[in-house]
């Protein structure tokens, strides 16, 4: 299974080196909201997990919030 | 005598595609989606058809609220990003259906401006006598030109196709004042990057989808959210009139949060003040202000004497605005 970095840096065209915890929106041009369901969609096929609707947008804050939701899924995210 | 819209037409393919149904996308991307771009449906063609079929159907229904004879049109222009073919011009194959056998037509390629760059540019044929009618039209098919497996595309985009009937009205009425202008600097904004003589079609450029549409999405958003209201401004002045006495404003349909910002952005320009069809049709390119004009004007948001500014922004980039007193 790839890491949220991985999986991050795939989904969005970023080199894996620049995906951290801190990466937010602003910082990533790639990073919009439309791609944004690009990166929920392979979360969710990686996971497989079904989010709720508040889970989207605060998944679109940084990739340490996506962490966030999968952590209080009970996902375990190397 | 002065140049404005004799007859407006549209035509939305009859497929309609709902958030739920893109492949993958489930109820918490659907809400995402409509919150973030406000669209909830959007129209897509058959397989059979092409984007002159489209225009076709656009153009009739233009002619007939015109009244105008095919034979009567001295210029077609037809602005499209995806065209029938390389060559001949889409314009040609719907002069062909539409008989219009006393015309010439020729495409342009303005991307989501092309429907402004289309009515103004033919409008110049009117005042200089060249031609009696002209029609201006918006066709697009973007769903033939992206991966349906990246949302960024198949949530956004759609299919759909607008027309015009420019002629001669009375002075005072019509077309007042315009602007159109390009930032080839930021072409890379907007892409389908294979096709063309940079990089003609291959194995190559069909296995790595360099045939779709490419965007880059914050880019073209401060980009929209700059030259919106920037052209609304510059073509009321060069009308002769102020921003506030607008009545309305028929804006290209991308974003409603763009629509929202840019109104607002206009001294405050209030939501009655224009129509939205983003939320039903999509994004159809050059498609979308002679549709949401249509609409507007069946509704009766737009009557005779109203000042209206209409306004659109896209791959070039490229933006324009014209303001015209409603005949």
């Amino acid at each position: 299974m790839r890491s949220l970095e991985e999986l991050v840096s795939e989904v969005l065209g970023v080199p894996i080196g620049q995906v951290s915890d801190d990466m937010t929106p602003d910082d990533v041009d790639e990073w919009d909201s439309l791609s944004h369901i690009n990166l929920v969609f392979a979360l969710q096929m990686q996971y497989g997990l079904s989010f709720d609707p508040a889970d989207v947008p605060a998944m679109y804050s940084s990739v340490g919030g996506i962490r966030s939701v999968l952590a209080a899924k009970g996902v375990e995210v190397c | 005598m002065a140049t404005g819209i004799l007859g407006i037409g549209s035509y939305l393919p009859p497929r309609c595609v709902r958030n739920a149904e893109l492949p993958g996308v489930s109820p918490a991307m659907d809400e995402w989606i409509v919150s973030r771009v406000g669209i909830r449906e959007r129209r897509i063609c058959l397989e059979d058809q092409a984007t002159s079929d489209l225009a076709y159907e656009a153009a009739v229904d233009a002619l007939k609220q015109a009244n105008v004879d095919p034979a009567d049109i001295g210029l077609i222009i037809l602005a499209a990003s995806n065209h029938d073919m390389v060559m001949p011009t889409t314009a040609c194959i719907v002069q062909s259906k539409l008989c219009a056998k006393n015309s010439m037509a020729m495409d342009i390629r303005a991307g989501c401006a092309g429907f402004i760059t289309a009515a103004v540019t033919g409008a110049k044929f009117i005042e200089d006598g060249s031609a009696r009618y002209v029609l201006a039209i918006g066709a697009e098919v973007h769903s033939k030109m992206m991966d349906w497996n990246d949302f960024k595309s198949s949530a956004f985009f759609s299919d759909g196709a607008g027309a015009v009937v420019l002629g001669q009205v009375p002075q005072g009425y019509g077309i007042l004042g315009s602007y159109l202008m390009a930032e080839g600097d930021l072409a890379d904004a907007l892409v389908v990057p294979a096709g063309g003589s940079r990089l003609p079609a291959s194995h190559e450029t069909v296995d790595q989808g360099l045939h779709n549409i490419q965007h880059d999405g914050k880019k073209i958003w401060r980009f929209a959210t700059r030259v919106f209201p920037a052209s609304v401004r510059e073509a009321c002045q060069r009308a002769g009139v102020e921003v506030a006495d607008l009545d309305f404003v028929v804006p290209h349909q991308a974003n409603i949060r763009m629509i929202e910002k840019c109104m607002e952005d206009l001294g405050g320009l209030p939501m009655t003040k224009t129509h939205v069809t983003v939320d039903k049709y999509g994004n159809s390119a050059s498609g979308t202000i002679p549709i949401t004009l249509r609409e507007a004007v069946d509704m009766g948001k737009i009557r005779r004497d109203s000042l209206v500014a209409l306004t659109a922004f896209g791959a070039g980039l490229t933006y324009g605005a014209t303001v015209m007193r409603w005949y």
